[in-house]
């Protein structure tokens, strides 16, 4: 290992003062409103904070890097996409303004309010599954990261992901989203200065430097290290998807209960809007990392193990060129990021498990009413037993990520990047029709958003099966399994489709229930 | 586009969403420092 005392030094004493924090939150939990979603009392700027760090995981930075070490900077475009849709919504508001108005906890309340309870059902466990293979790679990729940045042996990843984890989880189960909160701001302000610094030391260090870079990803990937629309993994069917999923991704339970945790839909709208302007640059600094990393690798010098391995190469690469003290001001930013990843995350799939799948299944058993009561439950469990189940369920979850992290790491179908909006395309294709219709076409109804639901998971649920077995794949659906590309897209499209043909043949028998958007600002 | 012409997008769009990131986040981090003291003040308190 060749992190120096004092780095070690400041990444401990950033450790000590998180945990104090949370233990410090915990006696701000009377509820499971202020569990979820703070008590709904987040203002514009520690809002925005905590959503930017949230998208700013470590995961994020590991699995943008390796975008950029496979694919240099034509994947850049995602950061611009990502940009122009942020300023879109907070310009008009759309989908948040209506969210926040309806005081939403999570997008499958939504389904019991428009649609009925069995919807919400079928959407919490669509979202539930959707979203636990979604964070499958954090805590393996959070374990690299410190393995490659420090020097540890490779062998150590396991039980470092182990050690994380016990961390992580301890931390969510004290003070639930008022601890998340308070890390996300630590880790906005930390990872923006090892950003800062990380950025600078490649810049000037003598073997790299732009043109360097530039140079080596020209000799050595040519045209598709630069062209979007030419390289394989991108094209336009990549950039008509992601244009789309940069405005439905807004419905991201992790991402979405920062607008609904905040003051007001005015103050819901400002998070995107001010979360715009660094949408591209999260996407392009860890992308320009991964770049520079590739070109670290294909030096003549490089004595390193990860010249063929995108995920590690980047912390190897920043371990090595960082001097004293800011790569430990860089890992205790990079370990925030890991911590407030996880522990929103953790959060916000517990909670939908709970509230959406585990409550409504014993409200429907005992026949209660389809209303929200005063302690913001609808029926099922009490708000202390949403609490409990829900720090149940964060042990739960953390446990079934240390289990895929050690078995399924090595098995993904593509890169990281492209496991993280597959597996959370098995959830947006069907918000298309339930959230994005549900909102702004009045004859949606409760057929069309099964319709929906059902038709937009399976194409992407359909590809990760399909790809472990190539050989089985008919060869009329062969176009669907080489890249997930246009499944993802068709998937959006089906959802879309969906609800519309279910609700119009239906409207006689399921007449649509309407929502009231009125006083909002 | 040929590939100068992409290089030449990717630098400025390099340069611009870097100075959009720092500035965004030193500014919102100035803000919301005020926030956060105040929601650990409560906390405090009600300790």
């Amino acid at each position: 290992m060749h992190l120096h005392p004092i780095d070690l030094l400041i990444v401990v004493a950033y450790i000590g003062g998180t945990i104090a924090v949370g233990l410090l939150a915990r006696t701000a939990i009377h509820g499971i409103s202020d569990f979820l979603v703070a008590g709904r009392a987040l203002k514009t700027h520690m809002a925005a904070a905590t959503m930017v760090s949230t998208g700013l995981g470590l995961v994020t930075v590991m699995y943008m890097a390796q975008e950029g070490f496979v694919n240099g900077f034509a994947p850049f475009i995602v950061g611009v996409i990502a940009t122009c849709a942020h300023f879109v919504i907070g310009k008009t508001g759309f989908l948040v303004s209506r969210l926040r108005h309806l005081r939403l906890m999570t997008i499958p309340e939504l389904y019991e309010i428009k649609y009925s309870r069995g919807v919400r059902l079928l959407g919490g466990c669509i979202l539930g599954l959707a979203g636990t293979l979604n964070m499958c790679l954090f805590p393996i990729l959070g374990s690299k990261f410190v393995v490659g940045f420090t020097g540890m042996p490779e062998a150590w990843t396991n039980p470092v992901m182990i050690v994380l984890l016990v961390i992580v989880v301890f931390y969510t189960l004290m003070g639930g989203m008022v601890s998340v909160v308070l890390t996300d701001f630590a880790q906005f302000v930390l990872l923006t200065l090892g950003f800062a610094i990380g950025t600078y030391c490649v810049l000037t260090h003598p073997d790299l430097g732009w043109d360097v870079i530039v140079a080596s990803l020209e000799q050595h990937k040519g045209a598709d290290a630069f062209d979007p629309i030419s390289n394989i993994s991108y094209g336009w069917t990549f950039v008509f998807y992601f244009i789309a999923i940069s405005f439905i991704g807004t419905l991201w339970q992790p991402e979405v209960s920062r607008p609904l945790s905040s003051a007001d839909s005015e103050v819901a709208r400002k998070i995107f809007w001010i979360q715009g302007l660094t949408a591209v640059g999260r996407a392009v600094i860890p992308m320009f990392w991964g770049a520079a990393a590739f070109a670290w690798t294909h030096l003549p010098s490089y004595t390193g193990a990860y010249a063929a391995d995108g995920q590690s190469a980047v912390p190897e690469m920043l371990g090595q060129i960082l001097p004293v003290g800011v790569a430990g001001l860089l890992l205790a930013g990079m370990f925030a990021a890991f911590m407030s990843t996880h522990d929103s995350y953790l959060l916000a799939w517990s909670g939908v498990i709970v509230r959406d799948v585990v409550s409504p299944i014993k409200a429907m058993l005992a026949c209660s009413d389809q209303s929200r009561g005063e302690d913001n439950t609808w029926g099922g469990l009490s708000s202390e037993k949403e609490v409990y189940w829900t720090r149940f369920c964060v042990v739960l979850l953390a446990l079934m990520l240390a289990l895929f992290g050690m078995f399924f790491i090595n098995r993904l179908p593509e890169t990281a990047f492209k496991w993280m909006y597959l597996t959370g395309t098995i959830y947006f294709a069907g918000t298309v029709g339930t959230v994005l219709l549900g909102l702004y076409w009045s004859k949606s109804n409760a057929v069309g958003a099964y319709c929906a639901l059902i038709l937009g998971a399976f194409g992407p649920l359909n590809f990760l099966i399909m790809s472990m077995v190539p050989e089985s794949v008919p060869a009329a659906i062969l176009p669907f399994v080489e890249n997930s590309n246009l499944t993802n897209l068709a998937s959006l499209f089906l959802g879309g489709f969906g609800m519309v043909v279910g609700s119009l043949l239906t409207q006689k028998s399921h007449p649509p229930r309407a929502l009231s958007f009125s006083g909002m600002r | 586009m040929d590939i100068s012409a992409w290089k030449s997008v990717w630098s400025l769009v390099f340069t611009v969403s870097s100075i959009m990131f720092y500035l965004t986040v030193a500014i919102v981090a100035y803000k919301g420092a005020g926030d956060v003291a105040q929601m650990i003040r409560e906390m405090m308190a009600k300790r």
